[in-house]
């Protein structure tokens, strides 16, 4: 087993549970109405996933682009919700990052759906963490890579109907906020922590 | 009697002139000595003949007592010298060769092959090479009797040897290296005996079985795969055409023979080891012979505490329960055999193993017969049986050895000949195949039997052994003609004549019926094909399921679909071992079964296949069993267990099989002493080729990975001392850097601290100090990059602290490998967990704040950070900080203040905000 099969393996189970962990957010955070969101089931956890096609096809695109990427190369994944003025108002930033477990162990993954689960429950309560009212928000998400692979993502996305695109300065100024940490997993496959930047208030 | 006598005069003759012909001898060191091959030997009997005949010695074909001084052979079973080497010299050829590297002739004594009654006792390790040979010169004469007297007593103690012989003194050295010698020779050794394994499959019948029917079928896959040399087939052509002379009938046969549809032939050898045995013992031809390990007379010795009665009973009390092991003692020998002939079941022989023995201590041997003679047969004798049984039904029963290398021989020629006509061939076996002779017919004009009666003449010819031949138009017919030609003869079943030659036979010879099926046949009253042919197809279907049922309805009416398998598939590896198999305690049954991996592992590479499903079974003891059996050694009346386990990937490893079976057999919870048998099979197959694009990178994963760290564990036990090796990712990757530590210990701590935005460098050698006593670990050159990767973002305290933190973390290193913790690494004052961090800080609260311990909560929070346990981190921090409001204390307040204030700042930095504390 090579360091790259590790990567690609942990890399679709990451990506499926980023995916509904997003959901999880824009279902969290009022960005829209309840009742574009069904309720499903994922880990053994109930979970809200939005069945507007848009909104889940736009999810869908971004975790695609975000497997396209180099290898190792997204450091985060952050979910930016933002007011009317565009200013950034909560942050969820997902930092990855390969397993920093070095023995063997979990070969059934019975111990990572069990982490998931409960970085999804985690997830479901964080709301009560935060302070701020998102109901009129719009969002964005940022991935934050290397300058070497941002240029080399630019070369090959052309071609792709999903274009990554510089974040706007005013969109990754956080001069004034606060973390609230949510969760964060270790597993033999990969290591995720969540935590939200909030604007203080 | 006169016959003999010539012959014998004449192989004196032989080599006498042979003697003349190689040059002559160059030496007398054998004068006198006249040695007779026993066996199989190595070097090989023709070597040792050529030895004995440069160095003045002599070599007698047949055994007489009388002229033979010395017997060599390297392995003869125990009964053998109990009744006909009893008083020979049995030296292994080591003495030959020996001998004739020191230029004299070397005292035999260290050589004997038999001094079994030292096996029992343990003795030290005597070194004495040189210093037995000068005892043995003393007492070379005297001493010969008394070590023949306790060959005789297998089981007696070396008490004896002594009582009897006349050396005094210096007894326990010459025991020693005969115990040496004995111990490396004889093959009854016991499972964990070091090389047991080897010895196993170098001396187990059932073994050469096993790999001959793969060996030949990749012979046959060999020789289809080179191009085609057809010798055989021009000379059946020429035979065909000098028979017809003019191409007008040869004409006329080629389109008569084109109406046979397909033509298969089942080849086999009559009583393949019997025959290729009687090759070397001509004169037993005609008398019923019997091929067996054993060379006794059916009275063996009782092995001490076992009793075969019981044995017995319990045999056969297991097969009316077919949960218990269904093949008892009877192993799975000459299971290929019994089979075969099983459809003449004797009522005597049943009597007689199933009856309590009459006389257990007269005809009891244990030994199996591999295959015996027609006339032995007639007599009742049966393939599978044991030696003692059988002697009792055919007192006149002669045993010869097994001759593998005459097996081996004669194999290869009988596939070579066959190969010369066509490569439409199946191997069954080592003596039997099946070859579709559709296209060489047609091809040739000849008829089916002119065929047939030229290859078995031509194999005949070559071989000296006989061969049945049946021919038919479909497997079933072809095997069920070659039944009508045994022995020695052949039989072609013509297509409009099937349904005819099916009546006539039994259902137990149709394929796929067994005991149950013709049980349930015979409660139907069906016992021939004929009654089975007017059974109606449903009732079939109703009585044995749709499949079976149409199989029987077809079958009895000589219809046969199965193809012959020119690509043989391989379906399973295994290796399994019931004999010898007497466990101390658990480690040993994992070192062997870590051995028997190791085997599967050599036999799935020789194949170049991985296999998915791994199956470990084992035989326990039957619970009323006596602890020693009456085969000595052997597995006696067992309960089967067997278990299987599916790997996500398929593998050929030694550690995953290993680590599974451990599993396996853990999960059963037997007791190591019981264990009489242990097999691991491996199925679910897959070339290596297939398996490597066939997989999901995500089922990879799991599997290999256990393999790399178990390789990777060894590899560190072997090297001693424990190496760290340092691994970090290409450039392009940023965060992903891992230390790797053989240990499982946390080094990843260090690192995981520079897996944020910041990525401290990798120490570079001088700034390690290796002088640090806390730095235990071997740090080799080669184990670091030889490239760091500068980093824009360094900084110089961190290089420092990194050092440090590995000092710390290497200072642990211990043997054990363990699970790491990552988490439980931090630790303020060994408080891990929230609840004693809690317990701590309340009593830290009651004293008096100190500037120190403000320190070590600064660097125990900075380390959670660092860490990414922000969770805790909080968890801390809130606690500390409801405390300050509660606390009335301003010292307090204000050292609180500090921490938190410092915790802030350092998150600040890494989170680009600080803590919500509200």
């Amino acid at each position: 087993m090579d360091f790259d099969e590790t990567q690609s393996f942990g890399l679709d189970i990451l990506l499926e549970f980023l995916e509904v962990a997003i959901h999880c957010i824009l279902h969290k955070r009022d960005l829209y109405p309840k009742g574009v969101f069904r309720q499903a089931k994922k880990y053994g956890v109930p979970v809200q996933m939005c069945i507007h096609p848009d909104v889940s096809q736009y999810i869908k695109d971004i975790l695609e682009s975000i497997k396209r990427l180099p290898k190792n190369s997204a450091e985060q994944v952050c979910l930016v919700i933002m007011d009317k003025d565009s200013s950034p108002v909560e942050r969820f930033v997902f930092k990855l990052a390969t397993s920093s477990l070095v023995s063997q162990g979990d070969r059934f993954l019975y111990d990572l759906e069990q982490s998931l689960r409960s970085f999804l429950l985690k997830l479901n309560v964080c709301d009560s963490l935060l302070s701020h009212v998102t109901a009129q928000c719009s969002w964005t998400v940022h991935v934050t890579t290397k300058q070497s692979s941002a240029e080399k993502m630019n070369m090959t996305q052309l071609d792709r109907g999903f274009p990554w695109v510089e974040a706007e300065g005013s969109e990754v100024n956080f001069d004034e906020f606060c973390v609230v940490p949510i969760r964060s997993l270790r597993s033999h496959f990969f290591d995720i922590q969540l935590f939200v930047q909030e604007k203080s208030t | 009697g006169d016959y003999m006598a010539a012959k014998k005069a004449k192989l004196n003759d032989q080599f006498l002139e042979k003697q003349t012909i190689i040059g002559g001898q160059t030496s007398d060191i054998f004068k006198g000595v006249v040695i007779h091959i026993n066996g199989y030997t190595k070097p090989s009997s023709d070597e040792l003949k050529k030895m004995m005949m440069l160095h003045g010695g002599h070599c007698e074909h047949y055994l007489s007592k009388r002229r033979v001084t010395h017997i060599v052979a390297t392995n003869l079973p125990n009964s053998k010298i109990m009744t006909h080497l009893k008083h020979c010299k049995v030296v292994r050829p080591d003495w030959i060769t020996d001998s004739v590297k020191a230029g004299k002739k070397l005292p035999y004594v260290p050589y004997l092959l038999f001094t079994k009654e030292t096996r029992n006792q343990q003795y030290l390790d005597a070194n004495s090479a040189t210093s037995s040979i000068q005892l043995s010169k003393n007492v070379h004469d005297t001493f010969i009797p008394s070590t023949n007297k306790t060959i005789s007593r297998l089981d007696h103690s070396p008490c004896k040897f002594q009582n009897n012989s006349n050396i005094r003194g210096d007894n326990s050295s010459l025991n020693a290296t005969l115990t040496n010698r004995t111990n490396k020779s004889y093959a009854a050794g016991k499972a964990g005996d070091p090389d047991y394994l080897s010895e196993f499959y170098n001396h187990s019948r059932l073994h050469h079985l096993s790999t001959w029917k793969t060996q030949w079928k990749d012979y046959v896959s060999k020789l289809q795969s080179q191009d085609a040399d057809f010798r055989g087939r021009e000379k059946l052509a020429k035979l065909v055409y000098d028979k017809n002379v003019g191409g007008q009938i040869s004409a006329e046969r080629l389109s008569m023979s084109q109406d046979i549809k397909r033509t298969i032939m089942h080849i086999d050898m009559d009583c393949f080891f019997v025959s290729v045995g009687l090759r070397k013992r001509p004169d037993l031809k005609g008398k019923p012979i019997a091929v067996t390990h054993s060379k006794g007379n059916g009275r063996a010795a009782t092995v001490p505490g076992s009793d075969v009665e019981l044995e017995r009973m319990l045999w056969r009390g297991g097969k009316s329960s077919p949960r218990k092991s269904p093949h008892g003692q009877v192993g799975g020998a000459a299971s290929r055999d019994t089979t075969k002939e099983g459809g003449a079941s004797s009522n005597r022989v049943k009597s007689l193993l199933t009856s309590p023995a009459k006389a257990p201590e007269t005809y009891n041997s244990m030994a199996e017969i591999a295959s015996c003679s027609y006339e032995a047969r007639q007599a009742g004798v049966k393939n599978g049986m044991f030696l003692g049984p059988a002697k009792k039904l055919c007192p006149d029963l002669i045993t010869i050895p097994y001759d593998f290398e005459g097996y081996q021989e004669v194999s290869k020629c009988l596939y070579d000949t066959v190969a010369s006509y066509t490569h439409e061939i199946e191997a069954v076996s080592c003596d039997e195949m099946l070859v579709d002779c559709t296209d060489l017919l047609t091809s040739t004009g000849a008829e089916p039997l002119e065929f047939a009666s030229m290859l078995r003449e031509e194999i005949f010819e070559k071989t000296r052994c006989t061969v049945s031949i049946g021919m038919g138009s479909n497997i079933l017919i072809g095997k069920l003609a070659n039944r009508k030609a045994k022995p020695n003869g052949q039989y072609c079943v013509k297509g409009e004549d099937v349904l005819e030659f099916m009546k006539s036979q039994n259902v137990r010879n149709l394929p796929g019926v067994g005991r149950s099926t013709t049980e349930k046949l015979k409660s139907l009253r069906i016992e021939t094909c004929e009654e089975l042919q007017k059974a109606p197809l449903s009732l079939l279907q109703k009585e044995f399921g749709p499949k079976t049922g149409l199989t029987l309805y077809k079958y009895c009416r000589g219809e046969d679909d199965r193809p012959v398998k020119l690509e043989q598939e391989r379906k399973s590896v295994s290796a399994e071992i019931n004999y010898g198999i007497r466990f101390k305690q658990d480690v040993d049954v994992d070192n062997f079964l870590m051995e028997l991996s190791t085997e599967v592992q050599k036999r799935l590479q020789d194949i170049k296949m991985k296999g998915k499903t791994i199956t470990l079974k084992v035989m326990v003891r039957h619970e009323d069993a006596p602890i020693e059996t009456s085969k000595f050694l052997g597995h006696g009346i067992c309960n089967n267990f067997s278990k299987s386990t599916t790997l996500l990937t398929a593998t050929d490893n030694a550690d995953v099989i290993h680590r599974e079976c451990v599993t396996i057999l853990r999960s059963w919870k037997l007791v190591a002493s019981d264990l009489r048998g242990i097999g691991i099979q491996v199925q679910r197959l897959q070339s290596i080729a297939d398996s490597g694009k066939s997989n999901q990178s995500t089922l990879n994963f799991t599997v290999s990975k256990p393999v790399g760290s178990s390789k990777e564990q060894k590899g560190n036990r072997t090297n001693g001392a424990s190496s760290m090796s340092i691994e970090r990712g290409t450039g392009h990757a940023n965060v992903l850097d891992t230390i790797t530590d053989n240990e499982d210990l946390p080094v990843g701590n260090s690192t995981r601290e520079g897996s944020e935005c910041h990525q401290p460098p990798l120490p570079t050698l001088d700034v390690i100090d290796f002088t640090d006593p806390g730095f235990q670990v071997t740090v080799t050159e080669r184990d670091f990059p030889r490239h760091y990767i500068a980093d824009q973002r360094k900084e110089s305290s961190r290089q420092v602290q990194q050092t440090v933190e590995i000092n710390d973390v290497v200072s642990v290193t211990n043997d054990v490998p363990c699970k790491m913790q990552a988490r439980s690494t931090i630790s303020l004052c060994g408080a891990t967990s929230i609840r004693e961090i809690r317990a701590l800080l309340n009593e830290w609260l009651q004293q008096q704040p100190e500037m120190e311990d403000n320190e070590v909560m600064v660097t125990y929070l900075n380390q959670l950070i660092s860490n990414q346990n922000l969770e805790q981190m909080a968890v801390v921090v809130r606690f500390l900080n409801r405390k300050r409001k509660q606390l009335r204390d301003t010292l307090w307040q204000n050292s609180l203040d500090h921490i938190i204030s410092e915790v802030q700042t350092s998150l600040r930095s890494c989170y680009g905000g600080p803590f919500k504390l509200n």
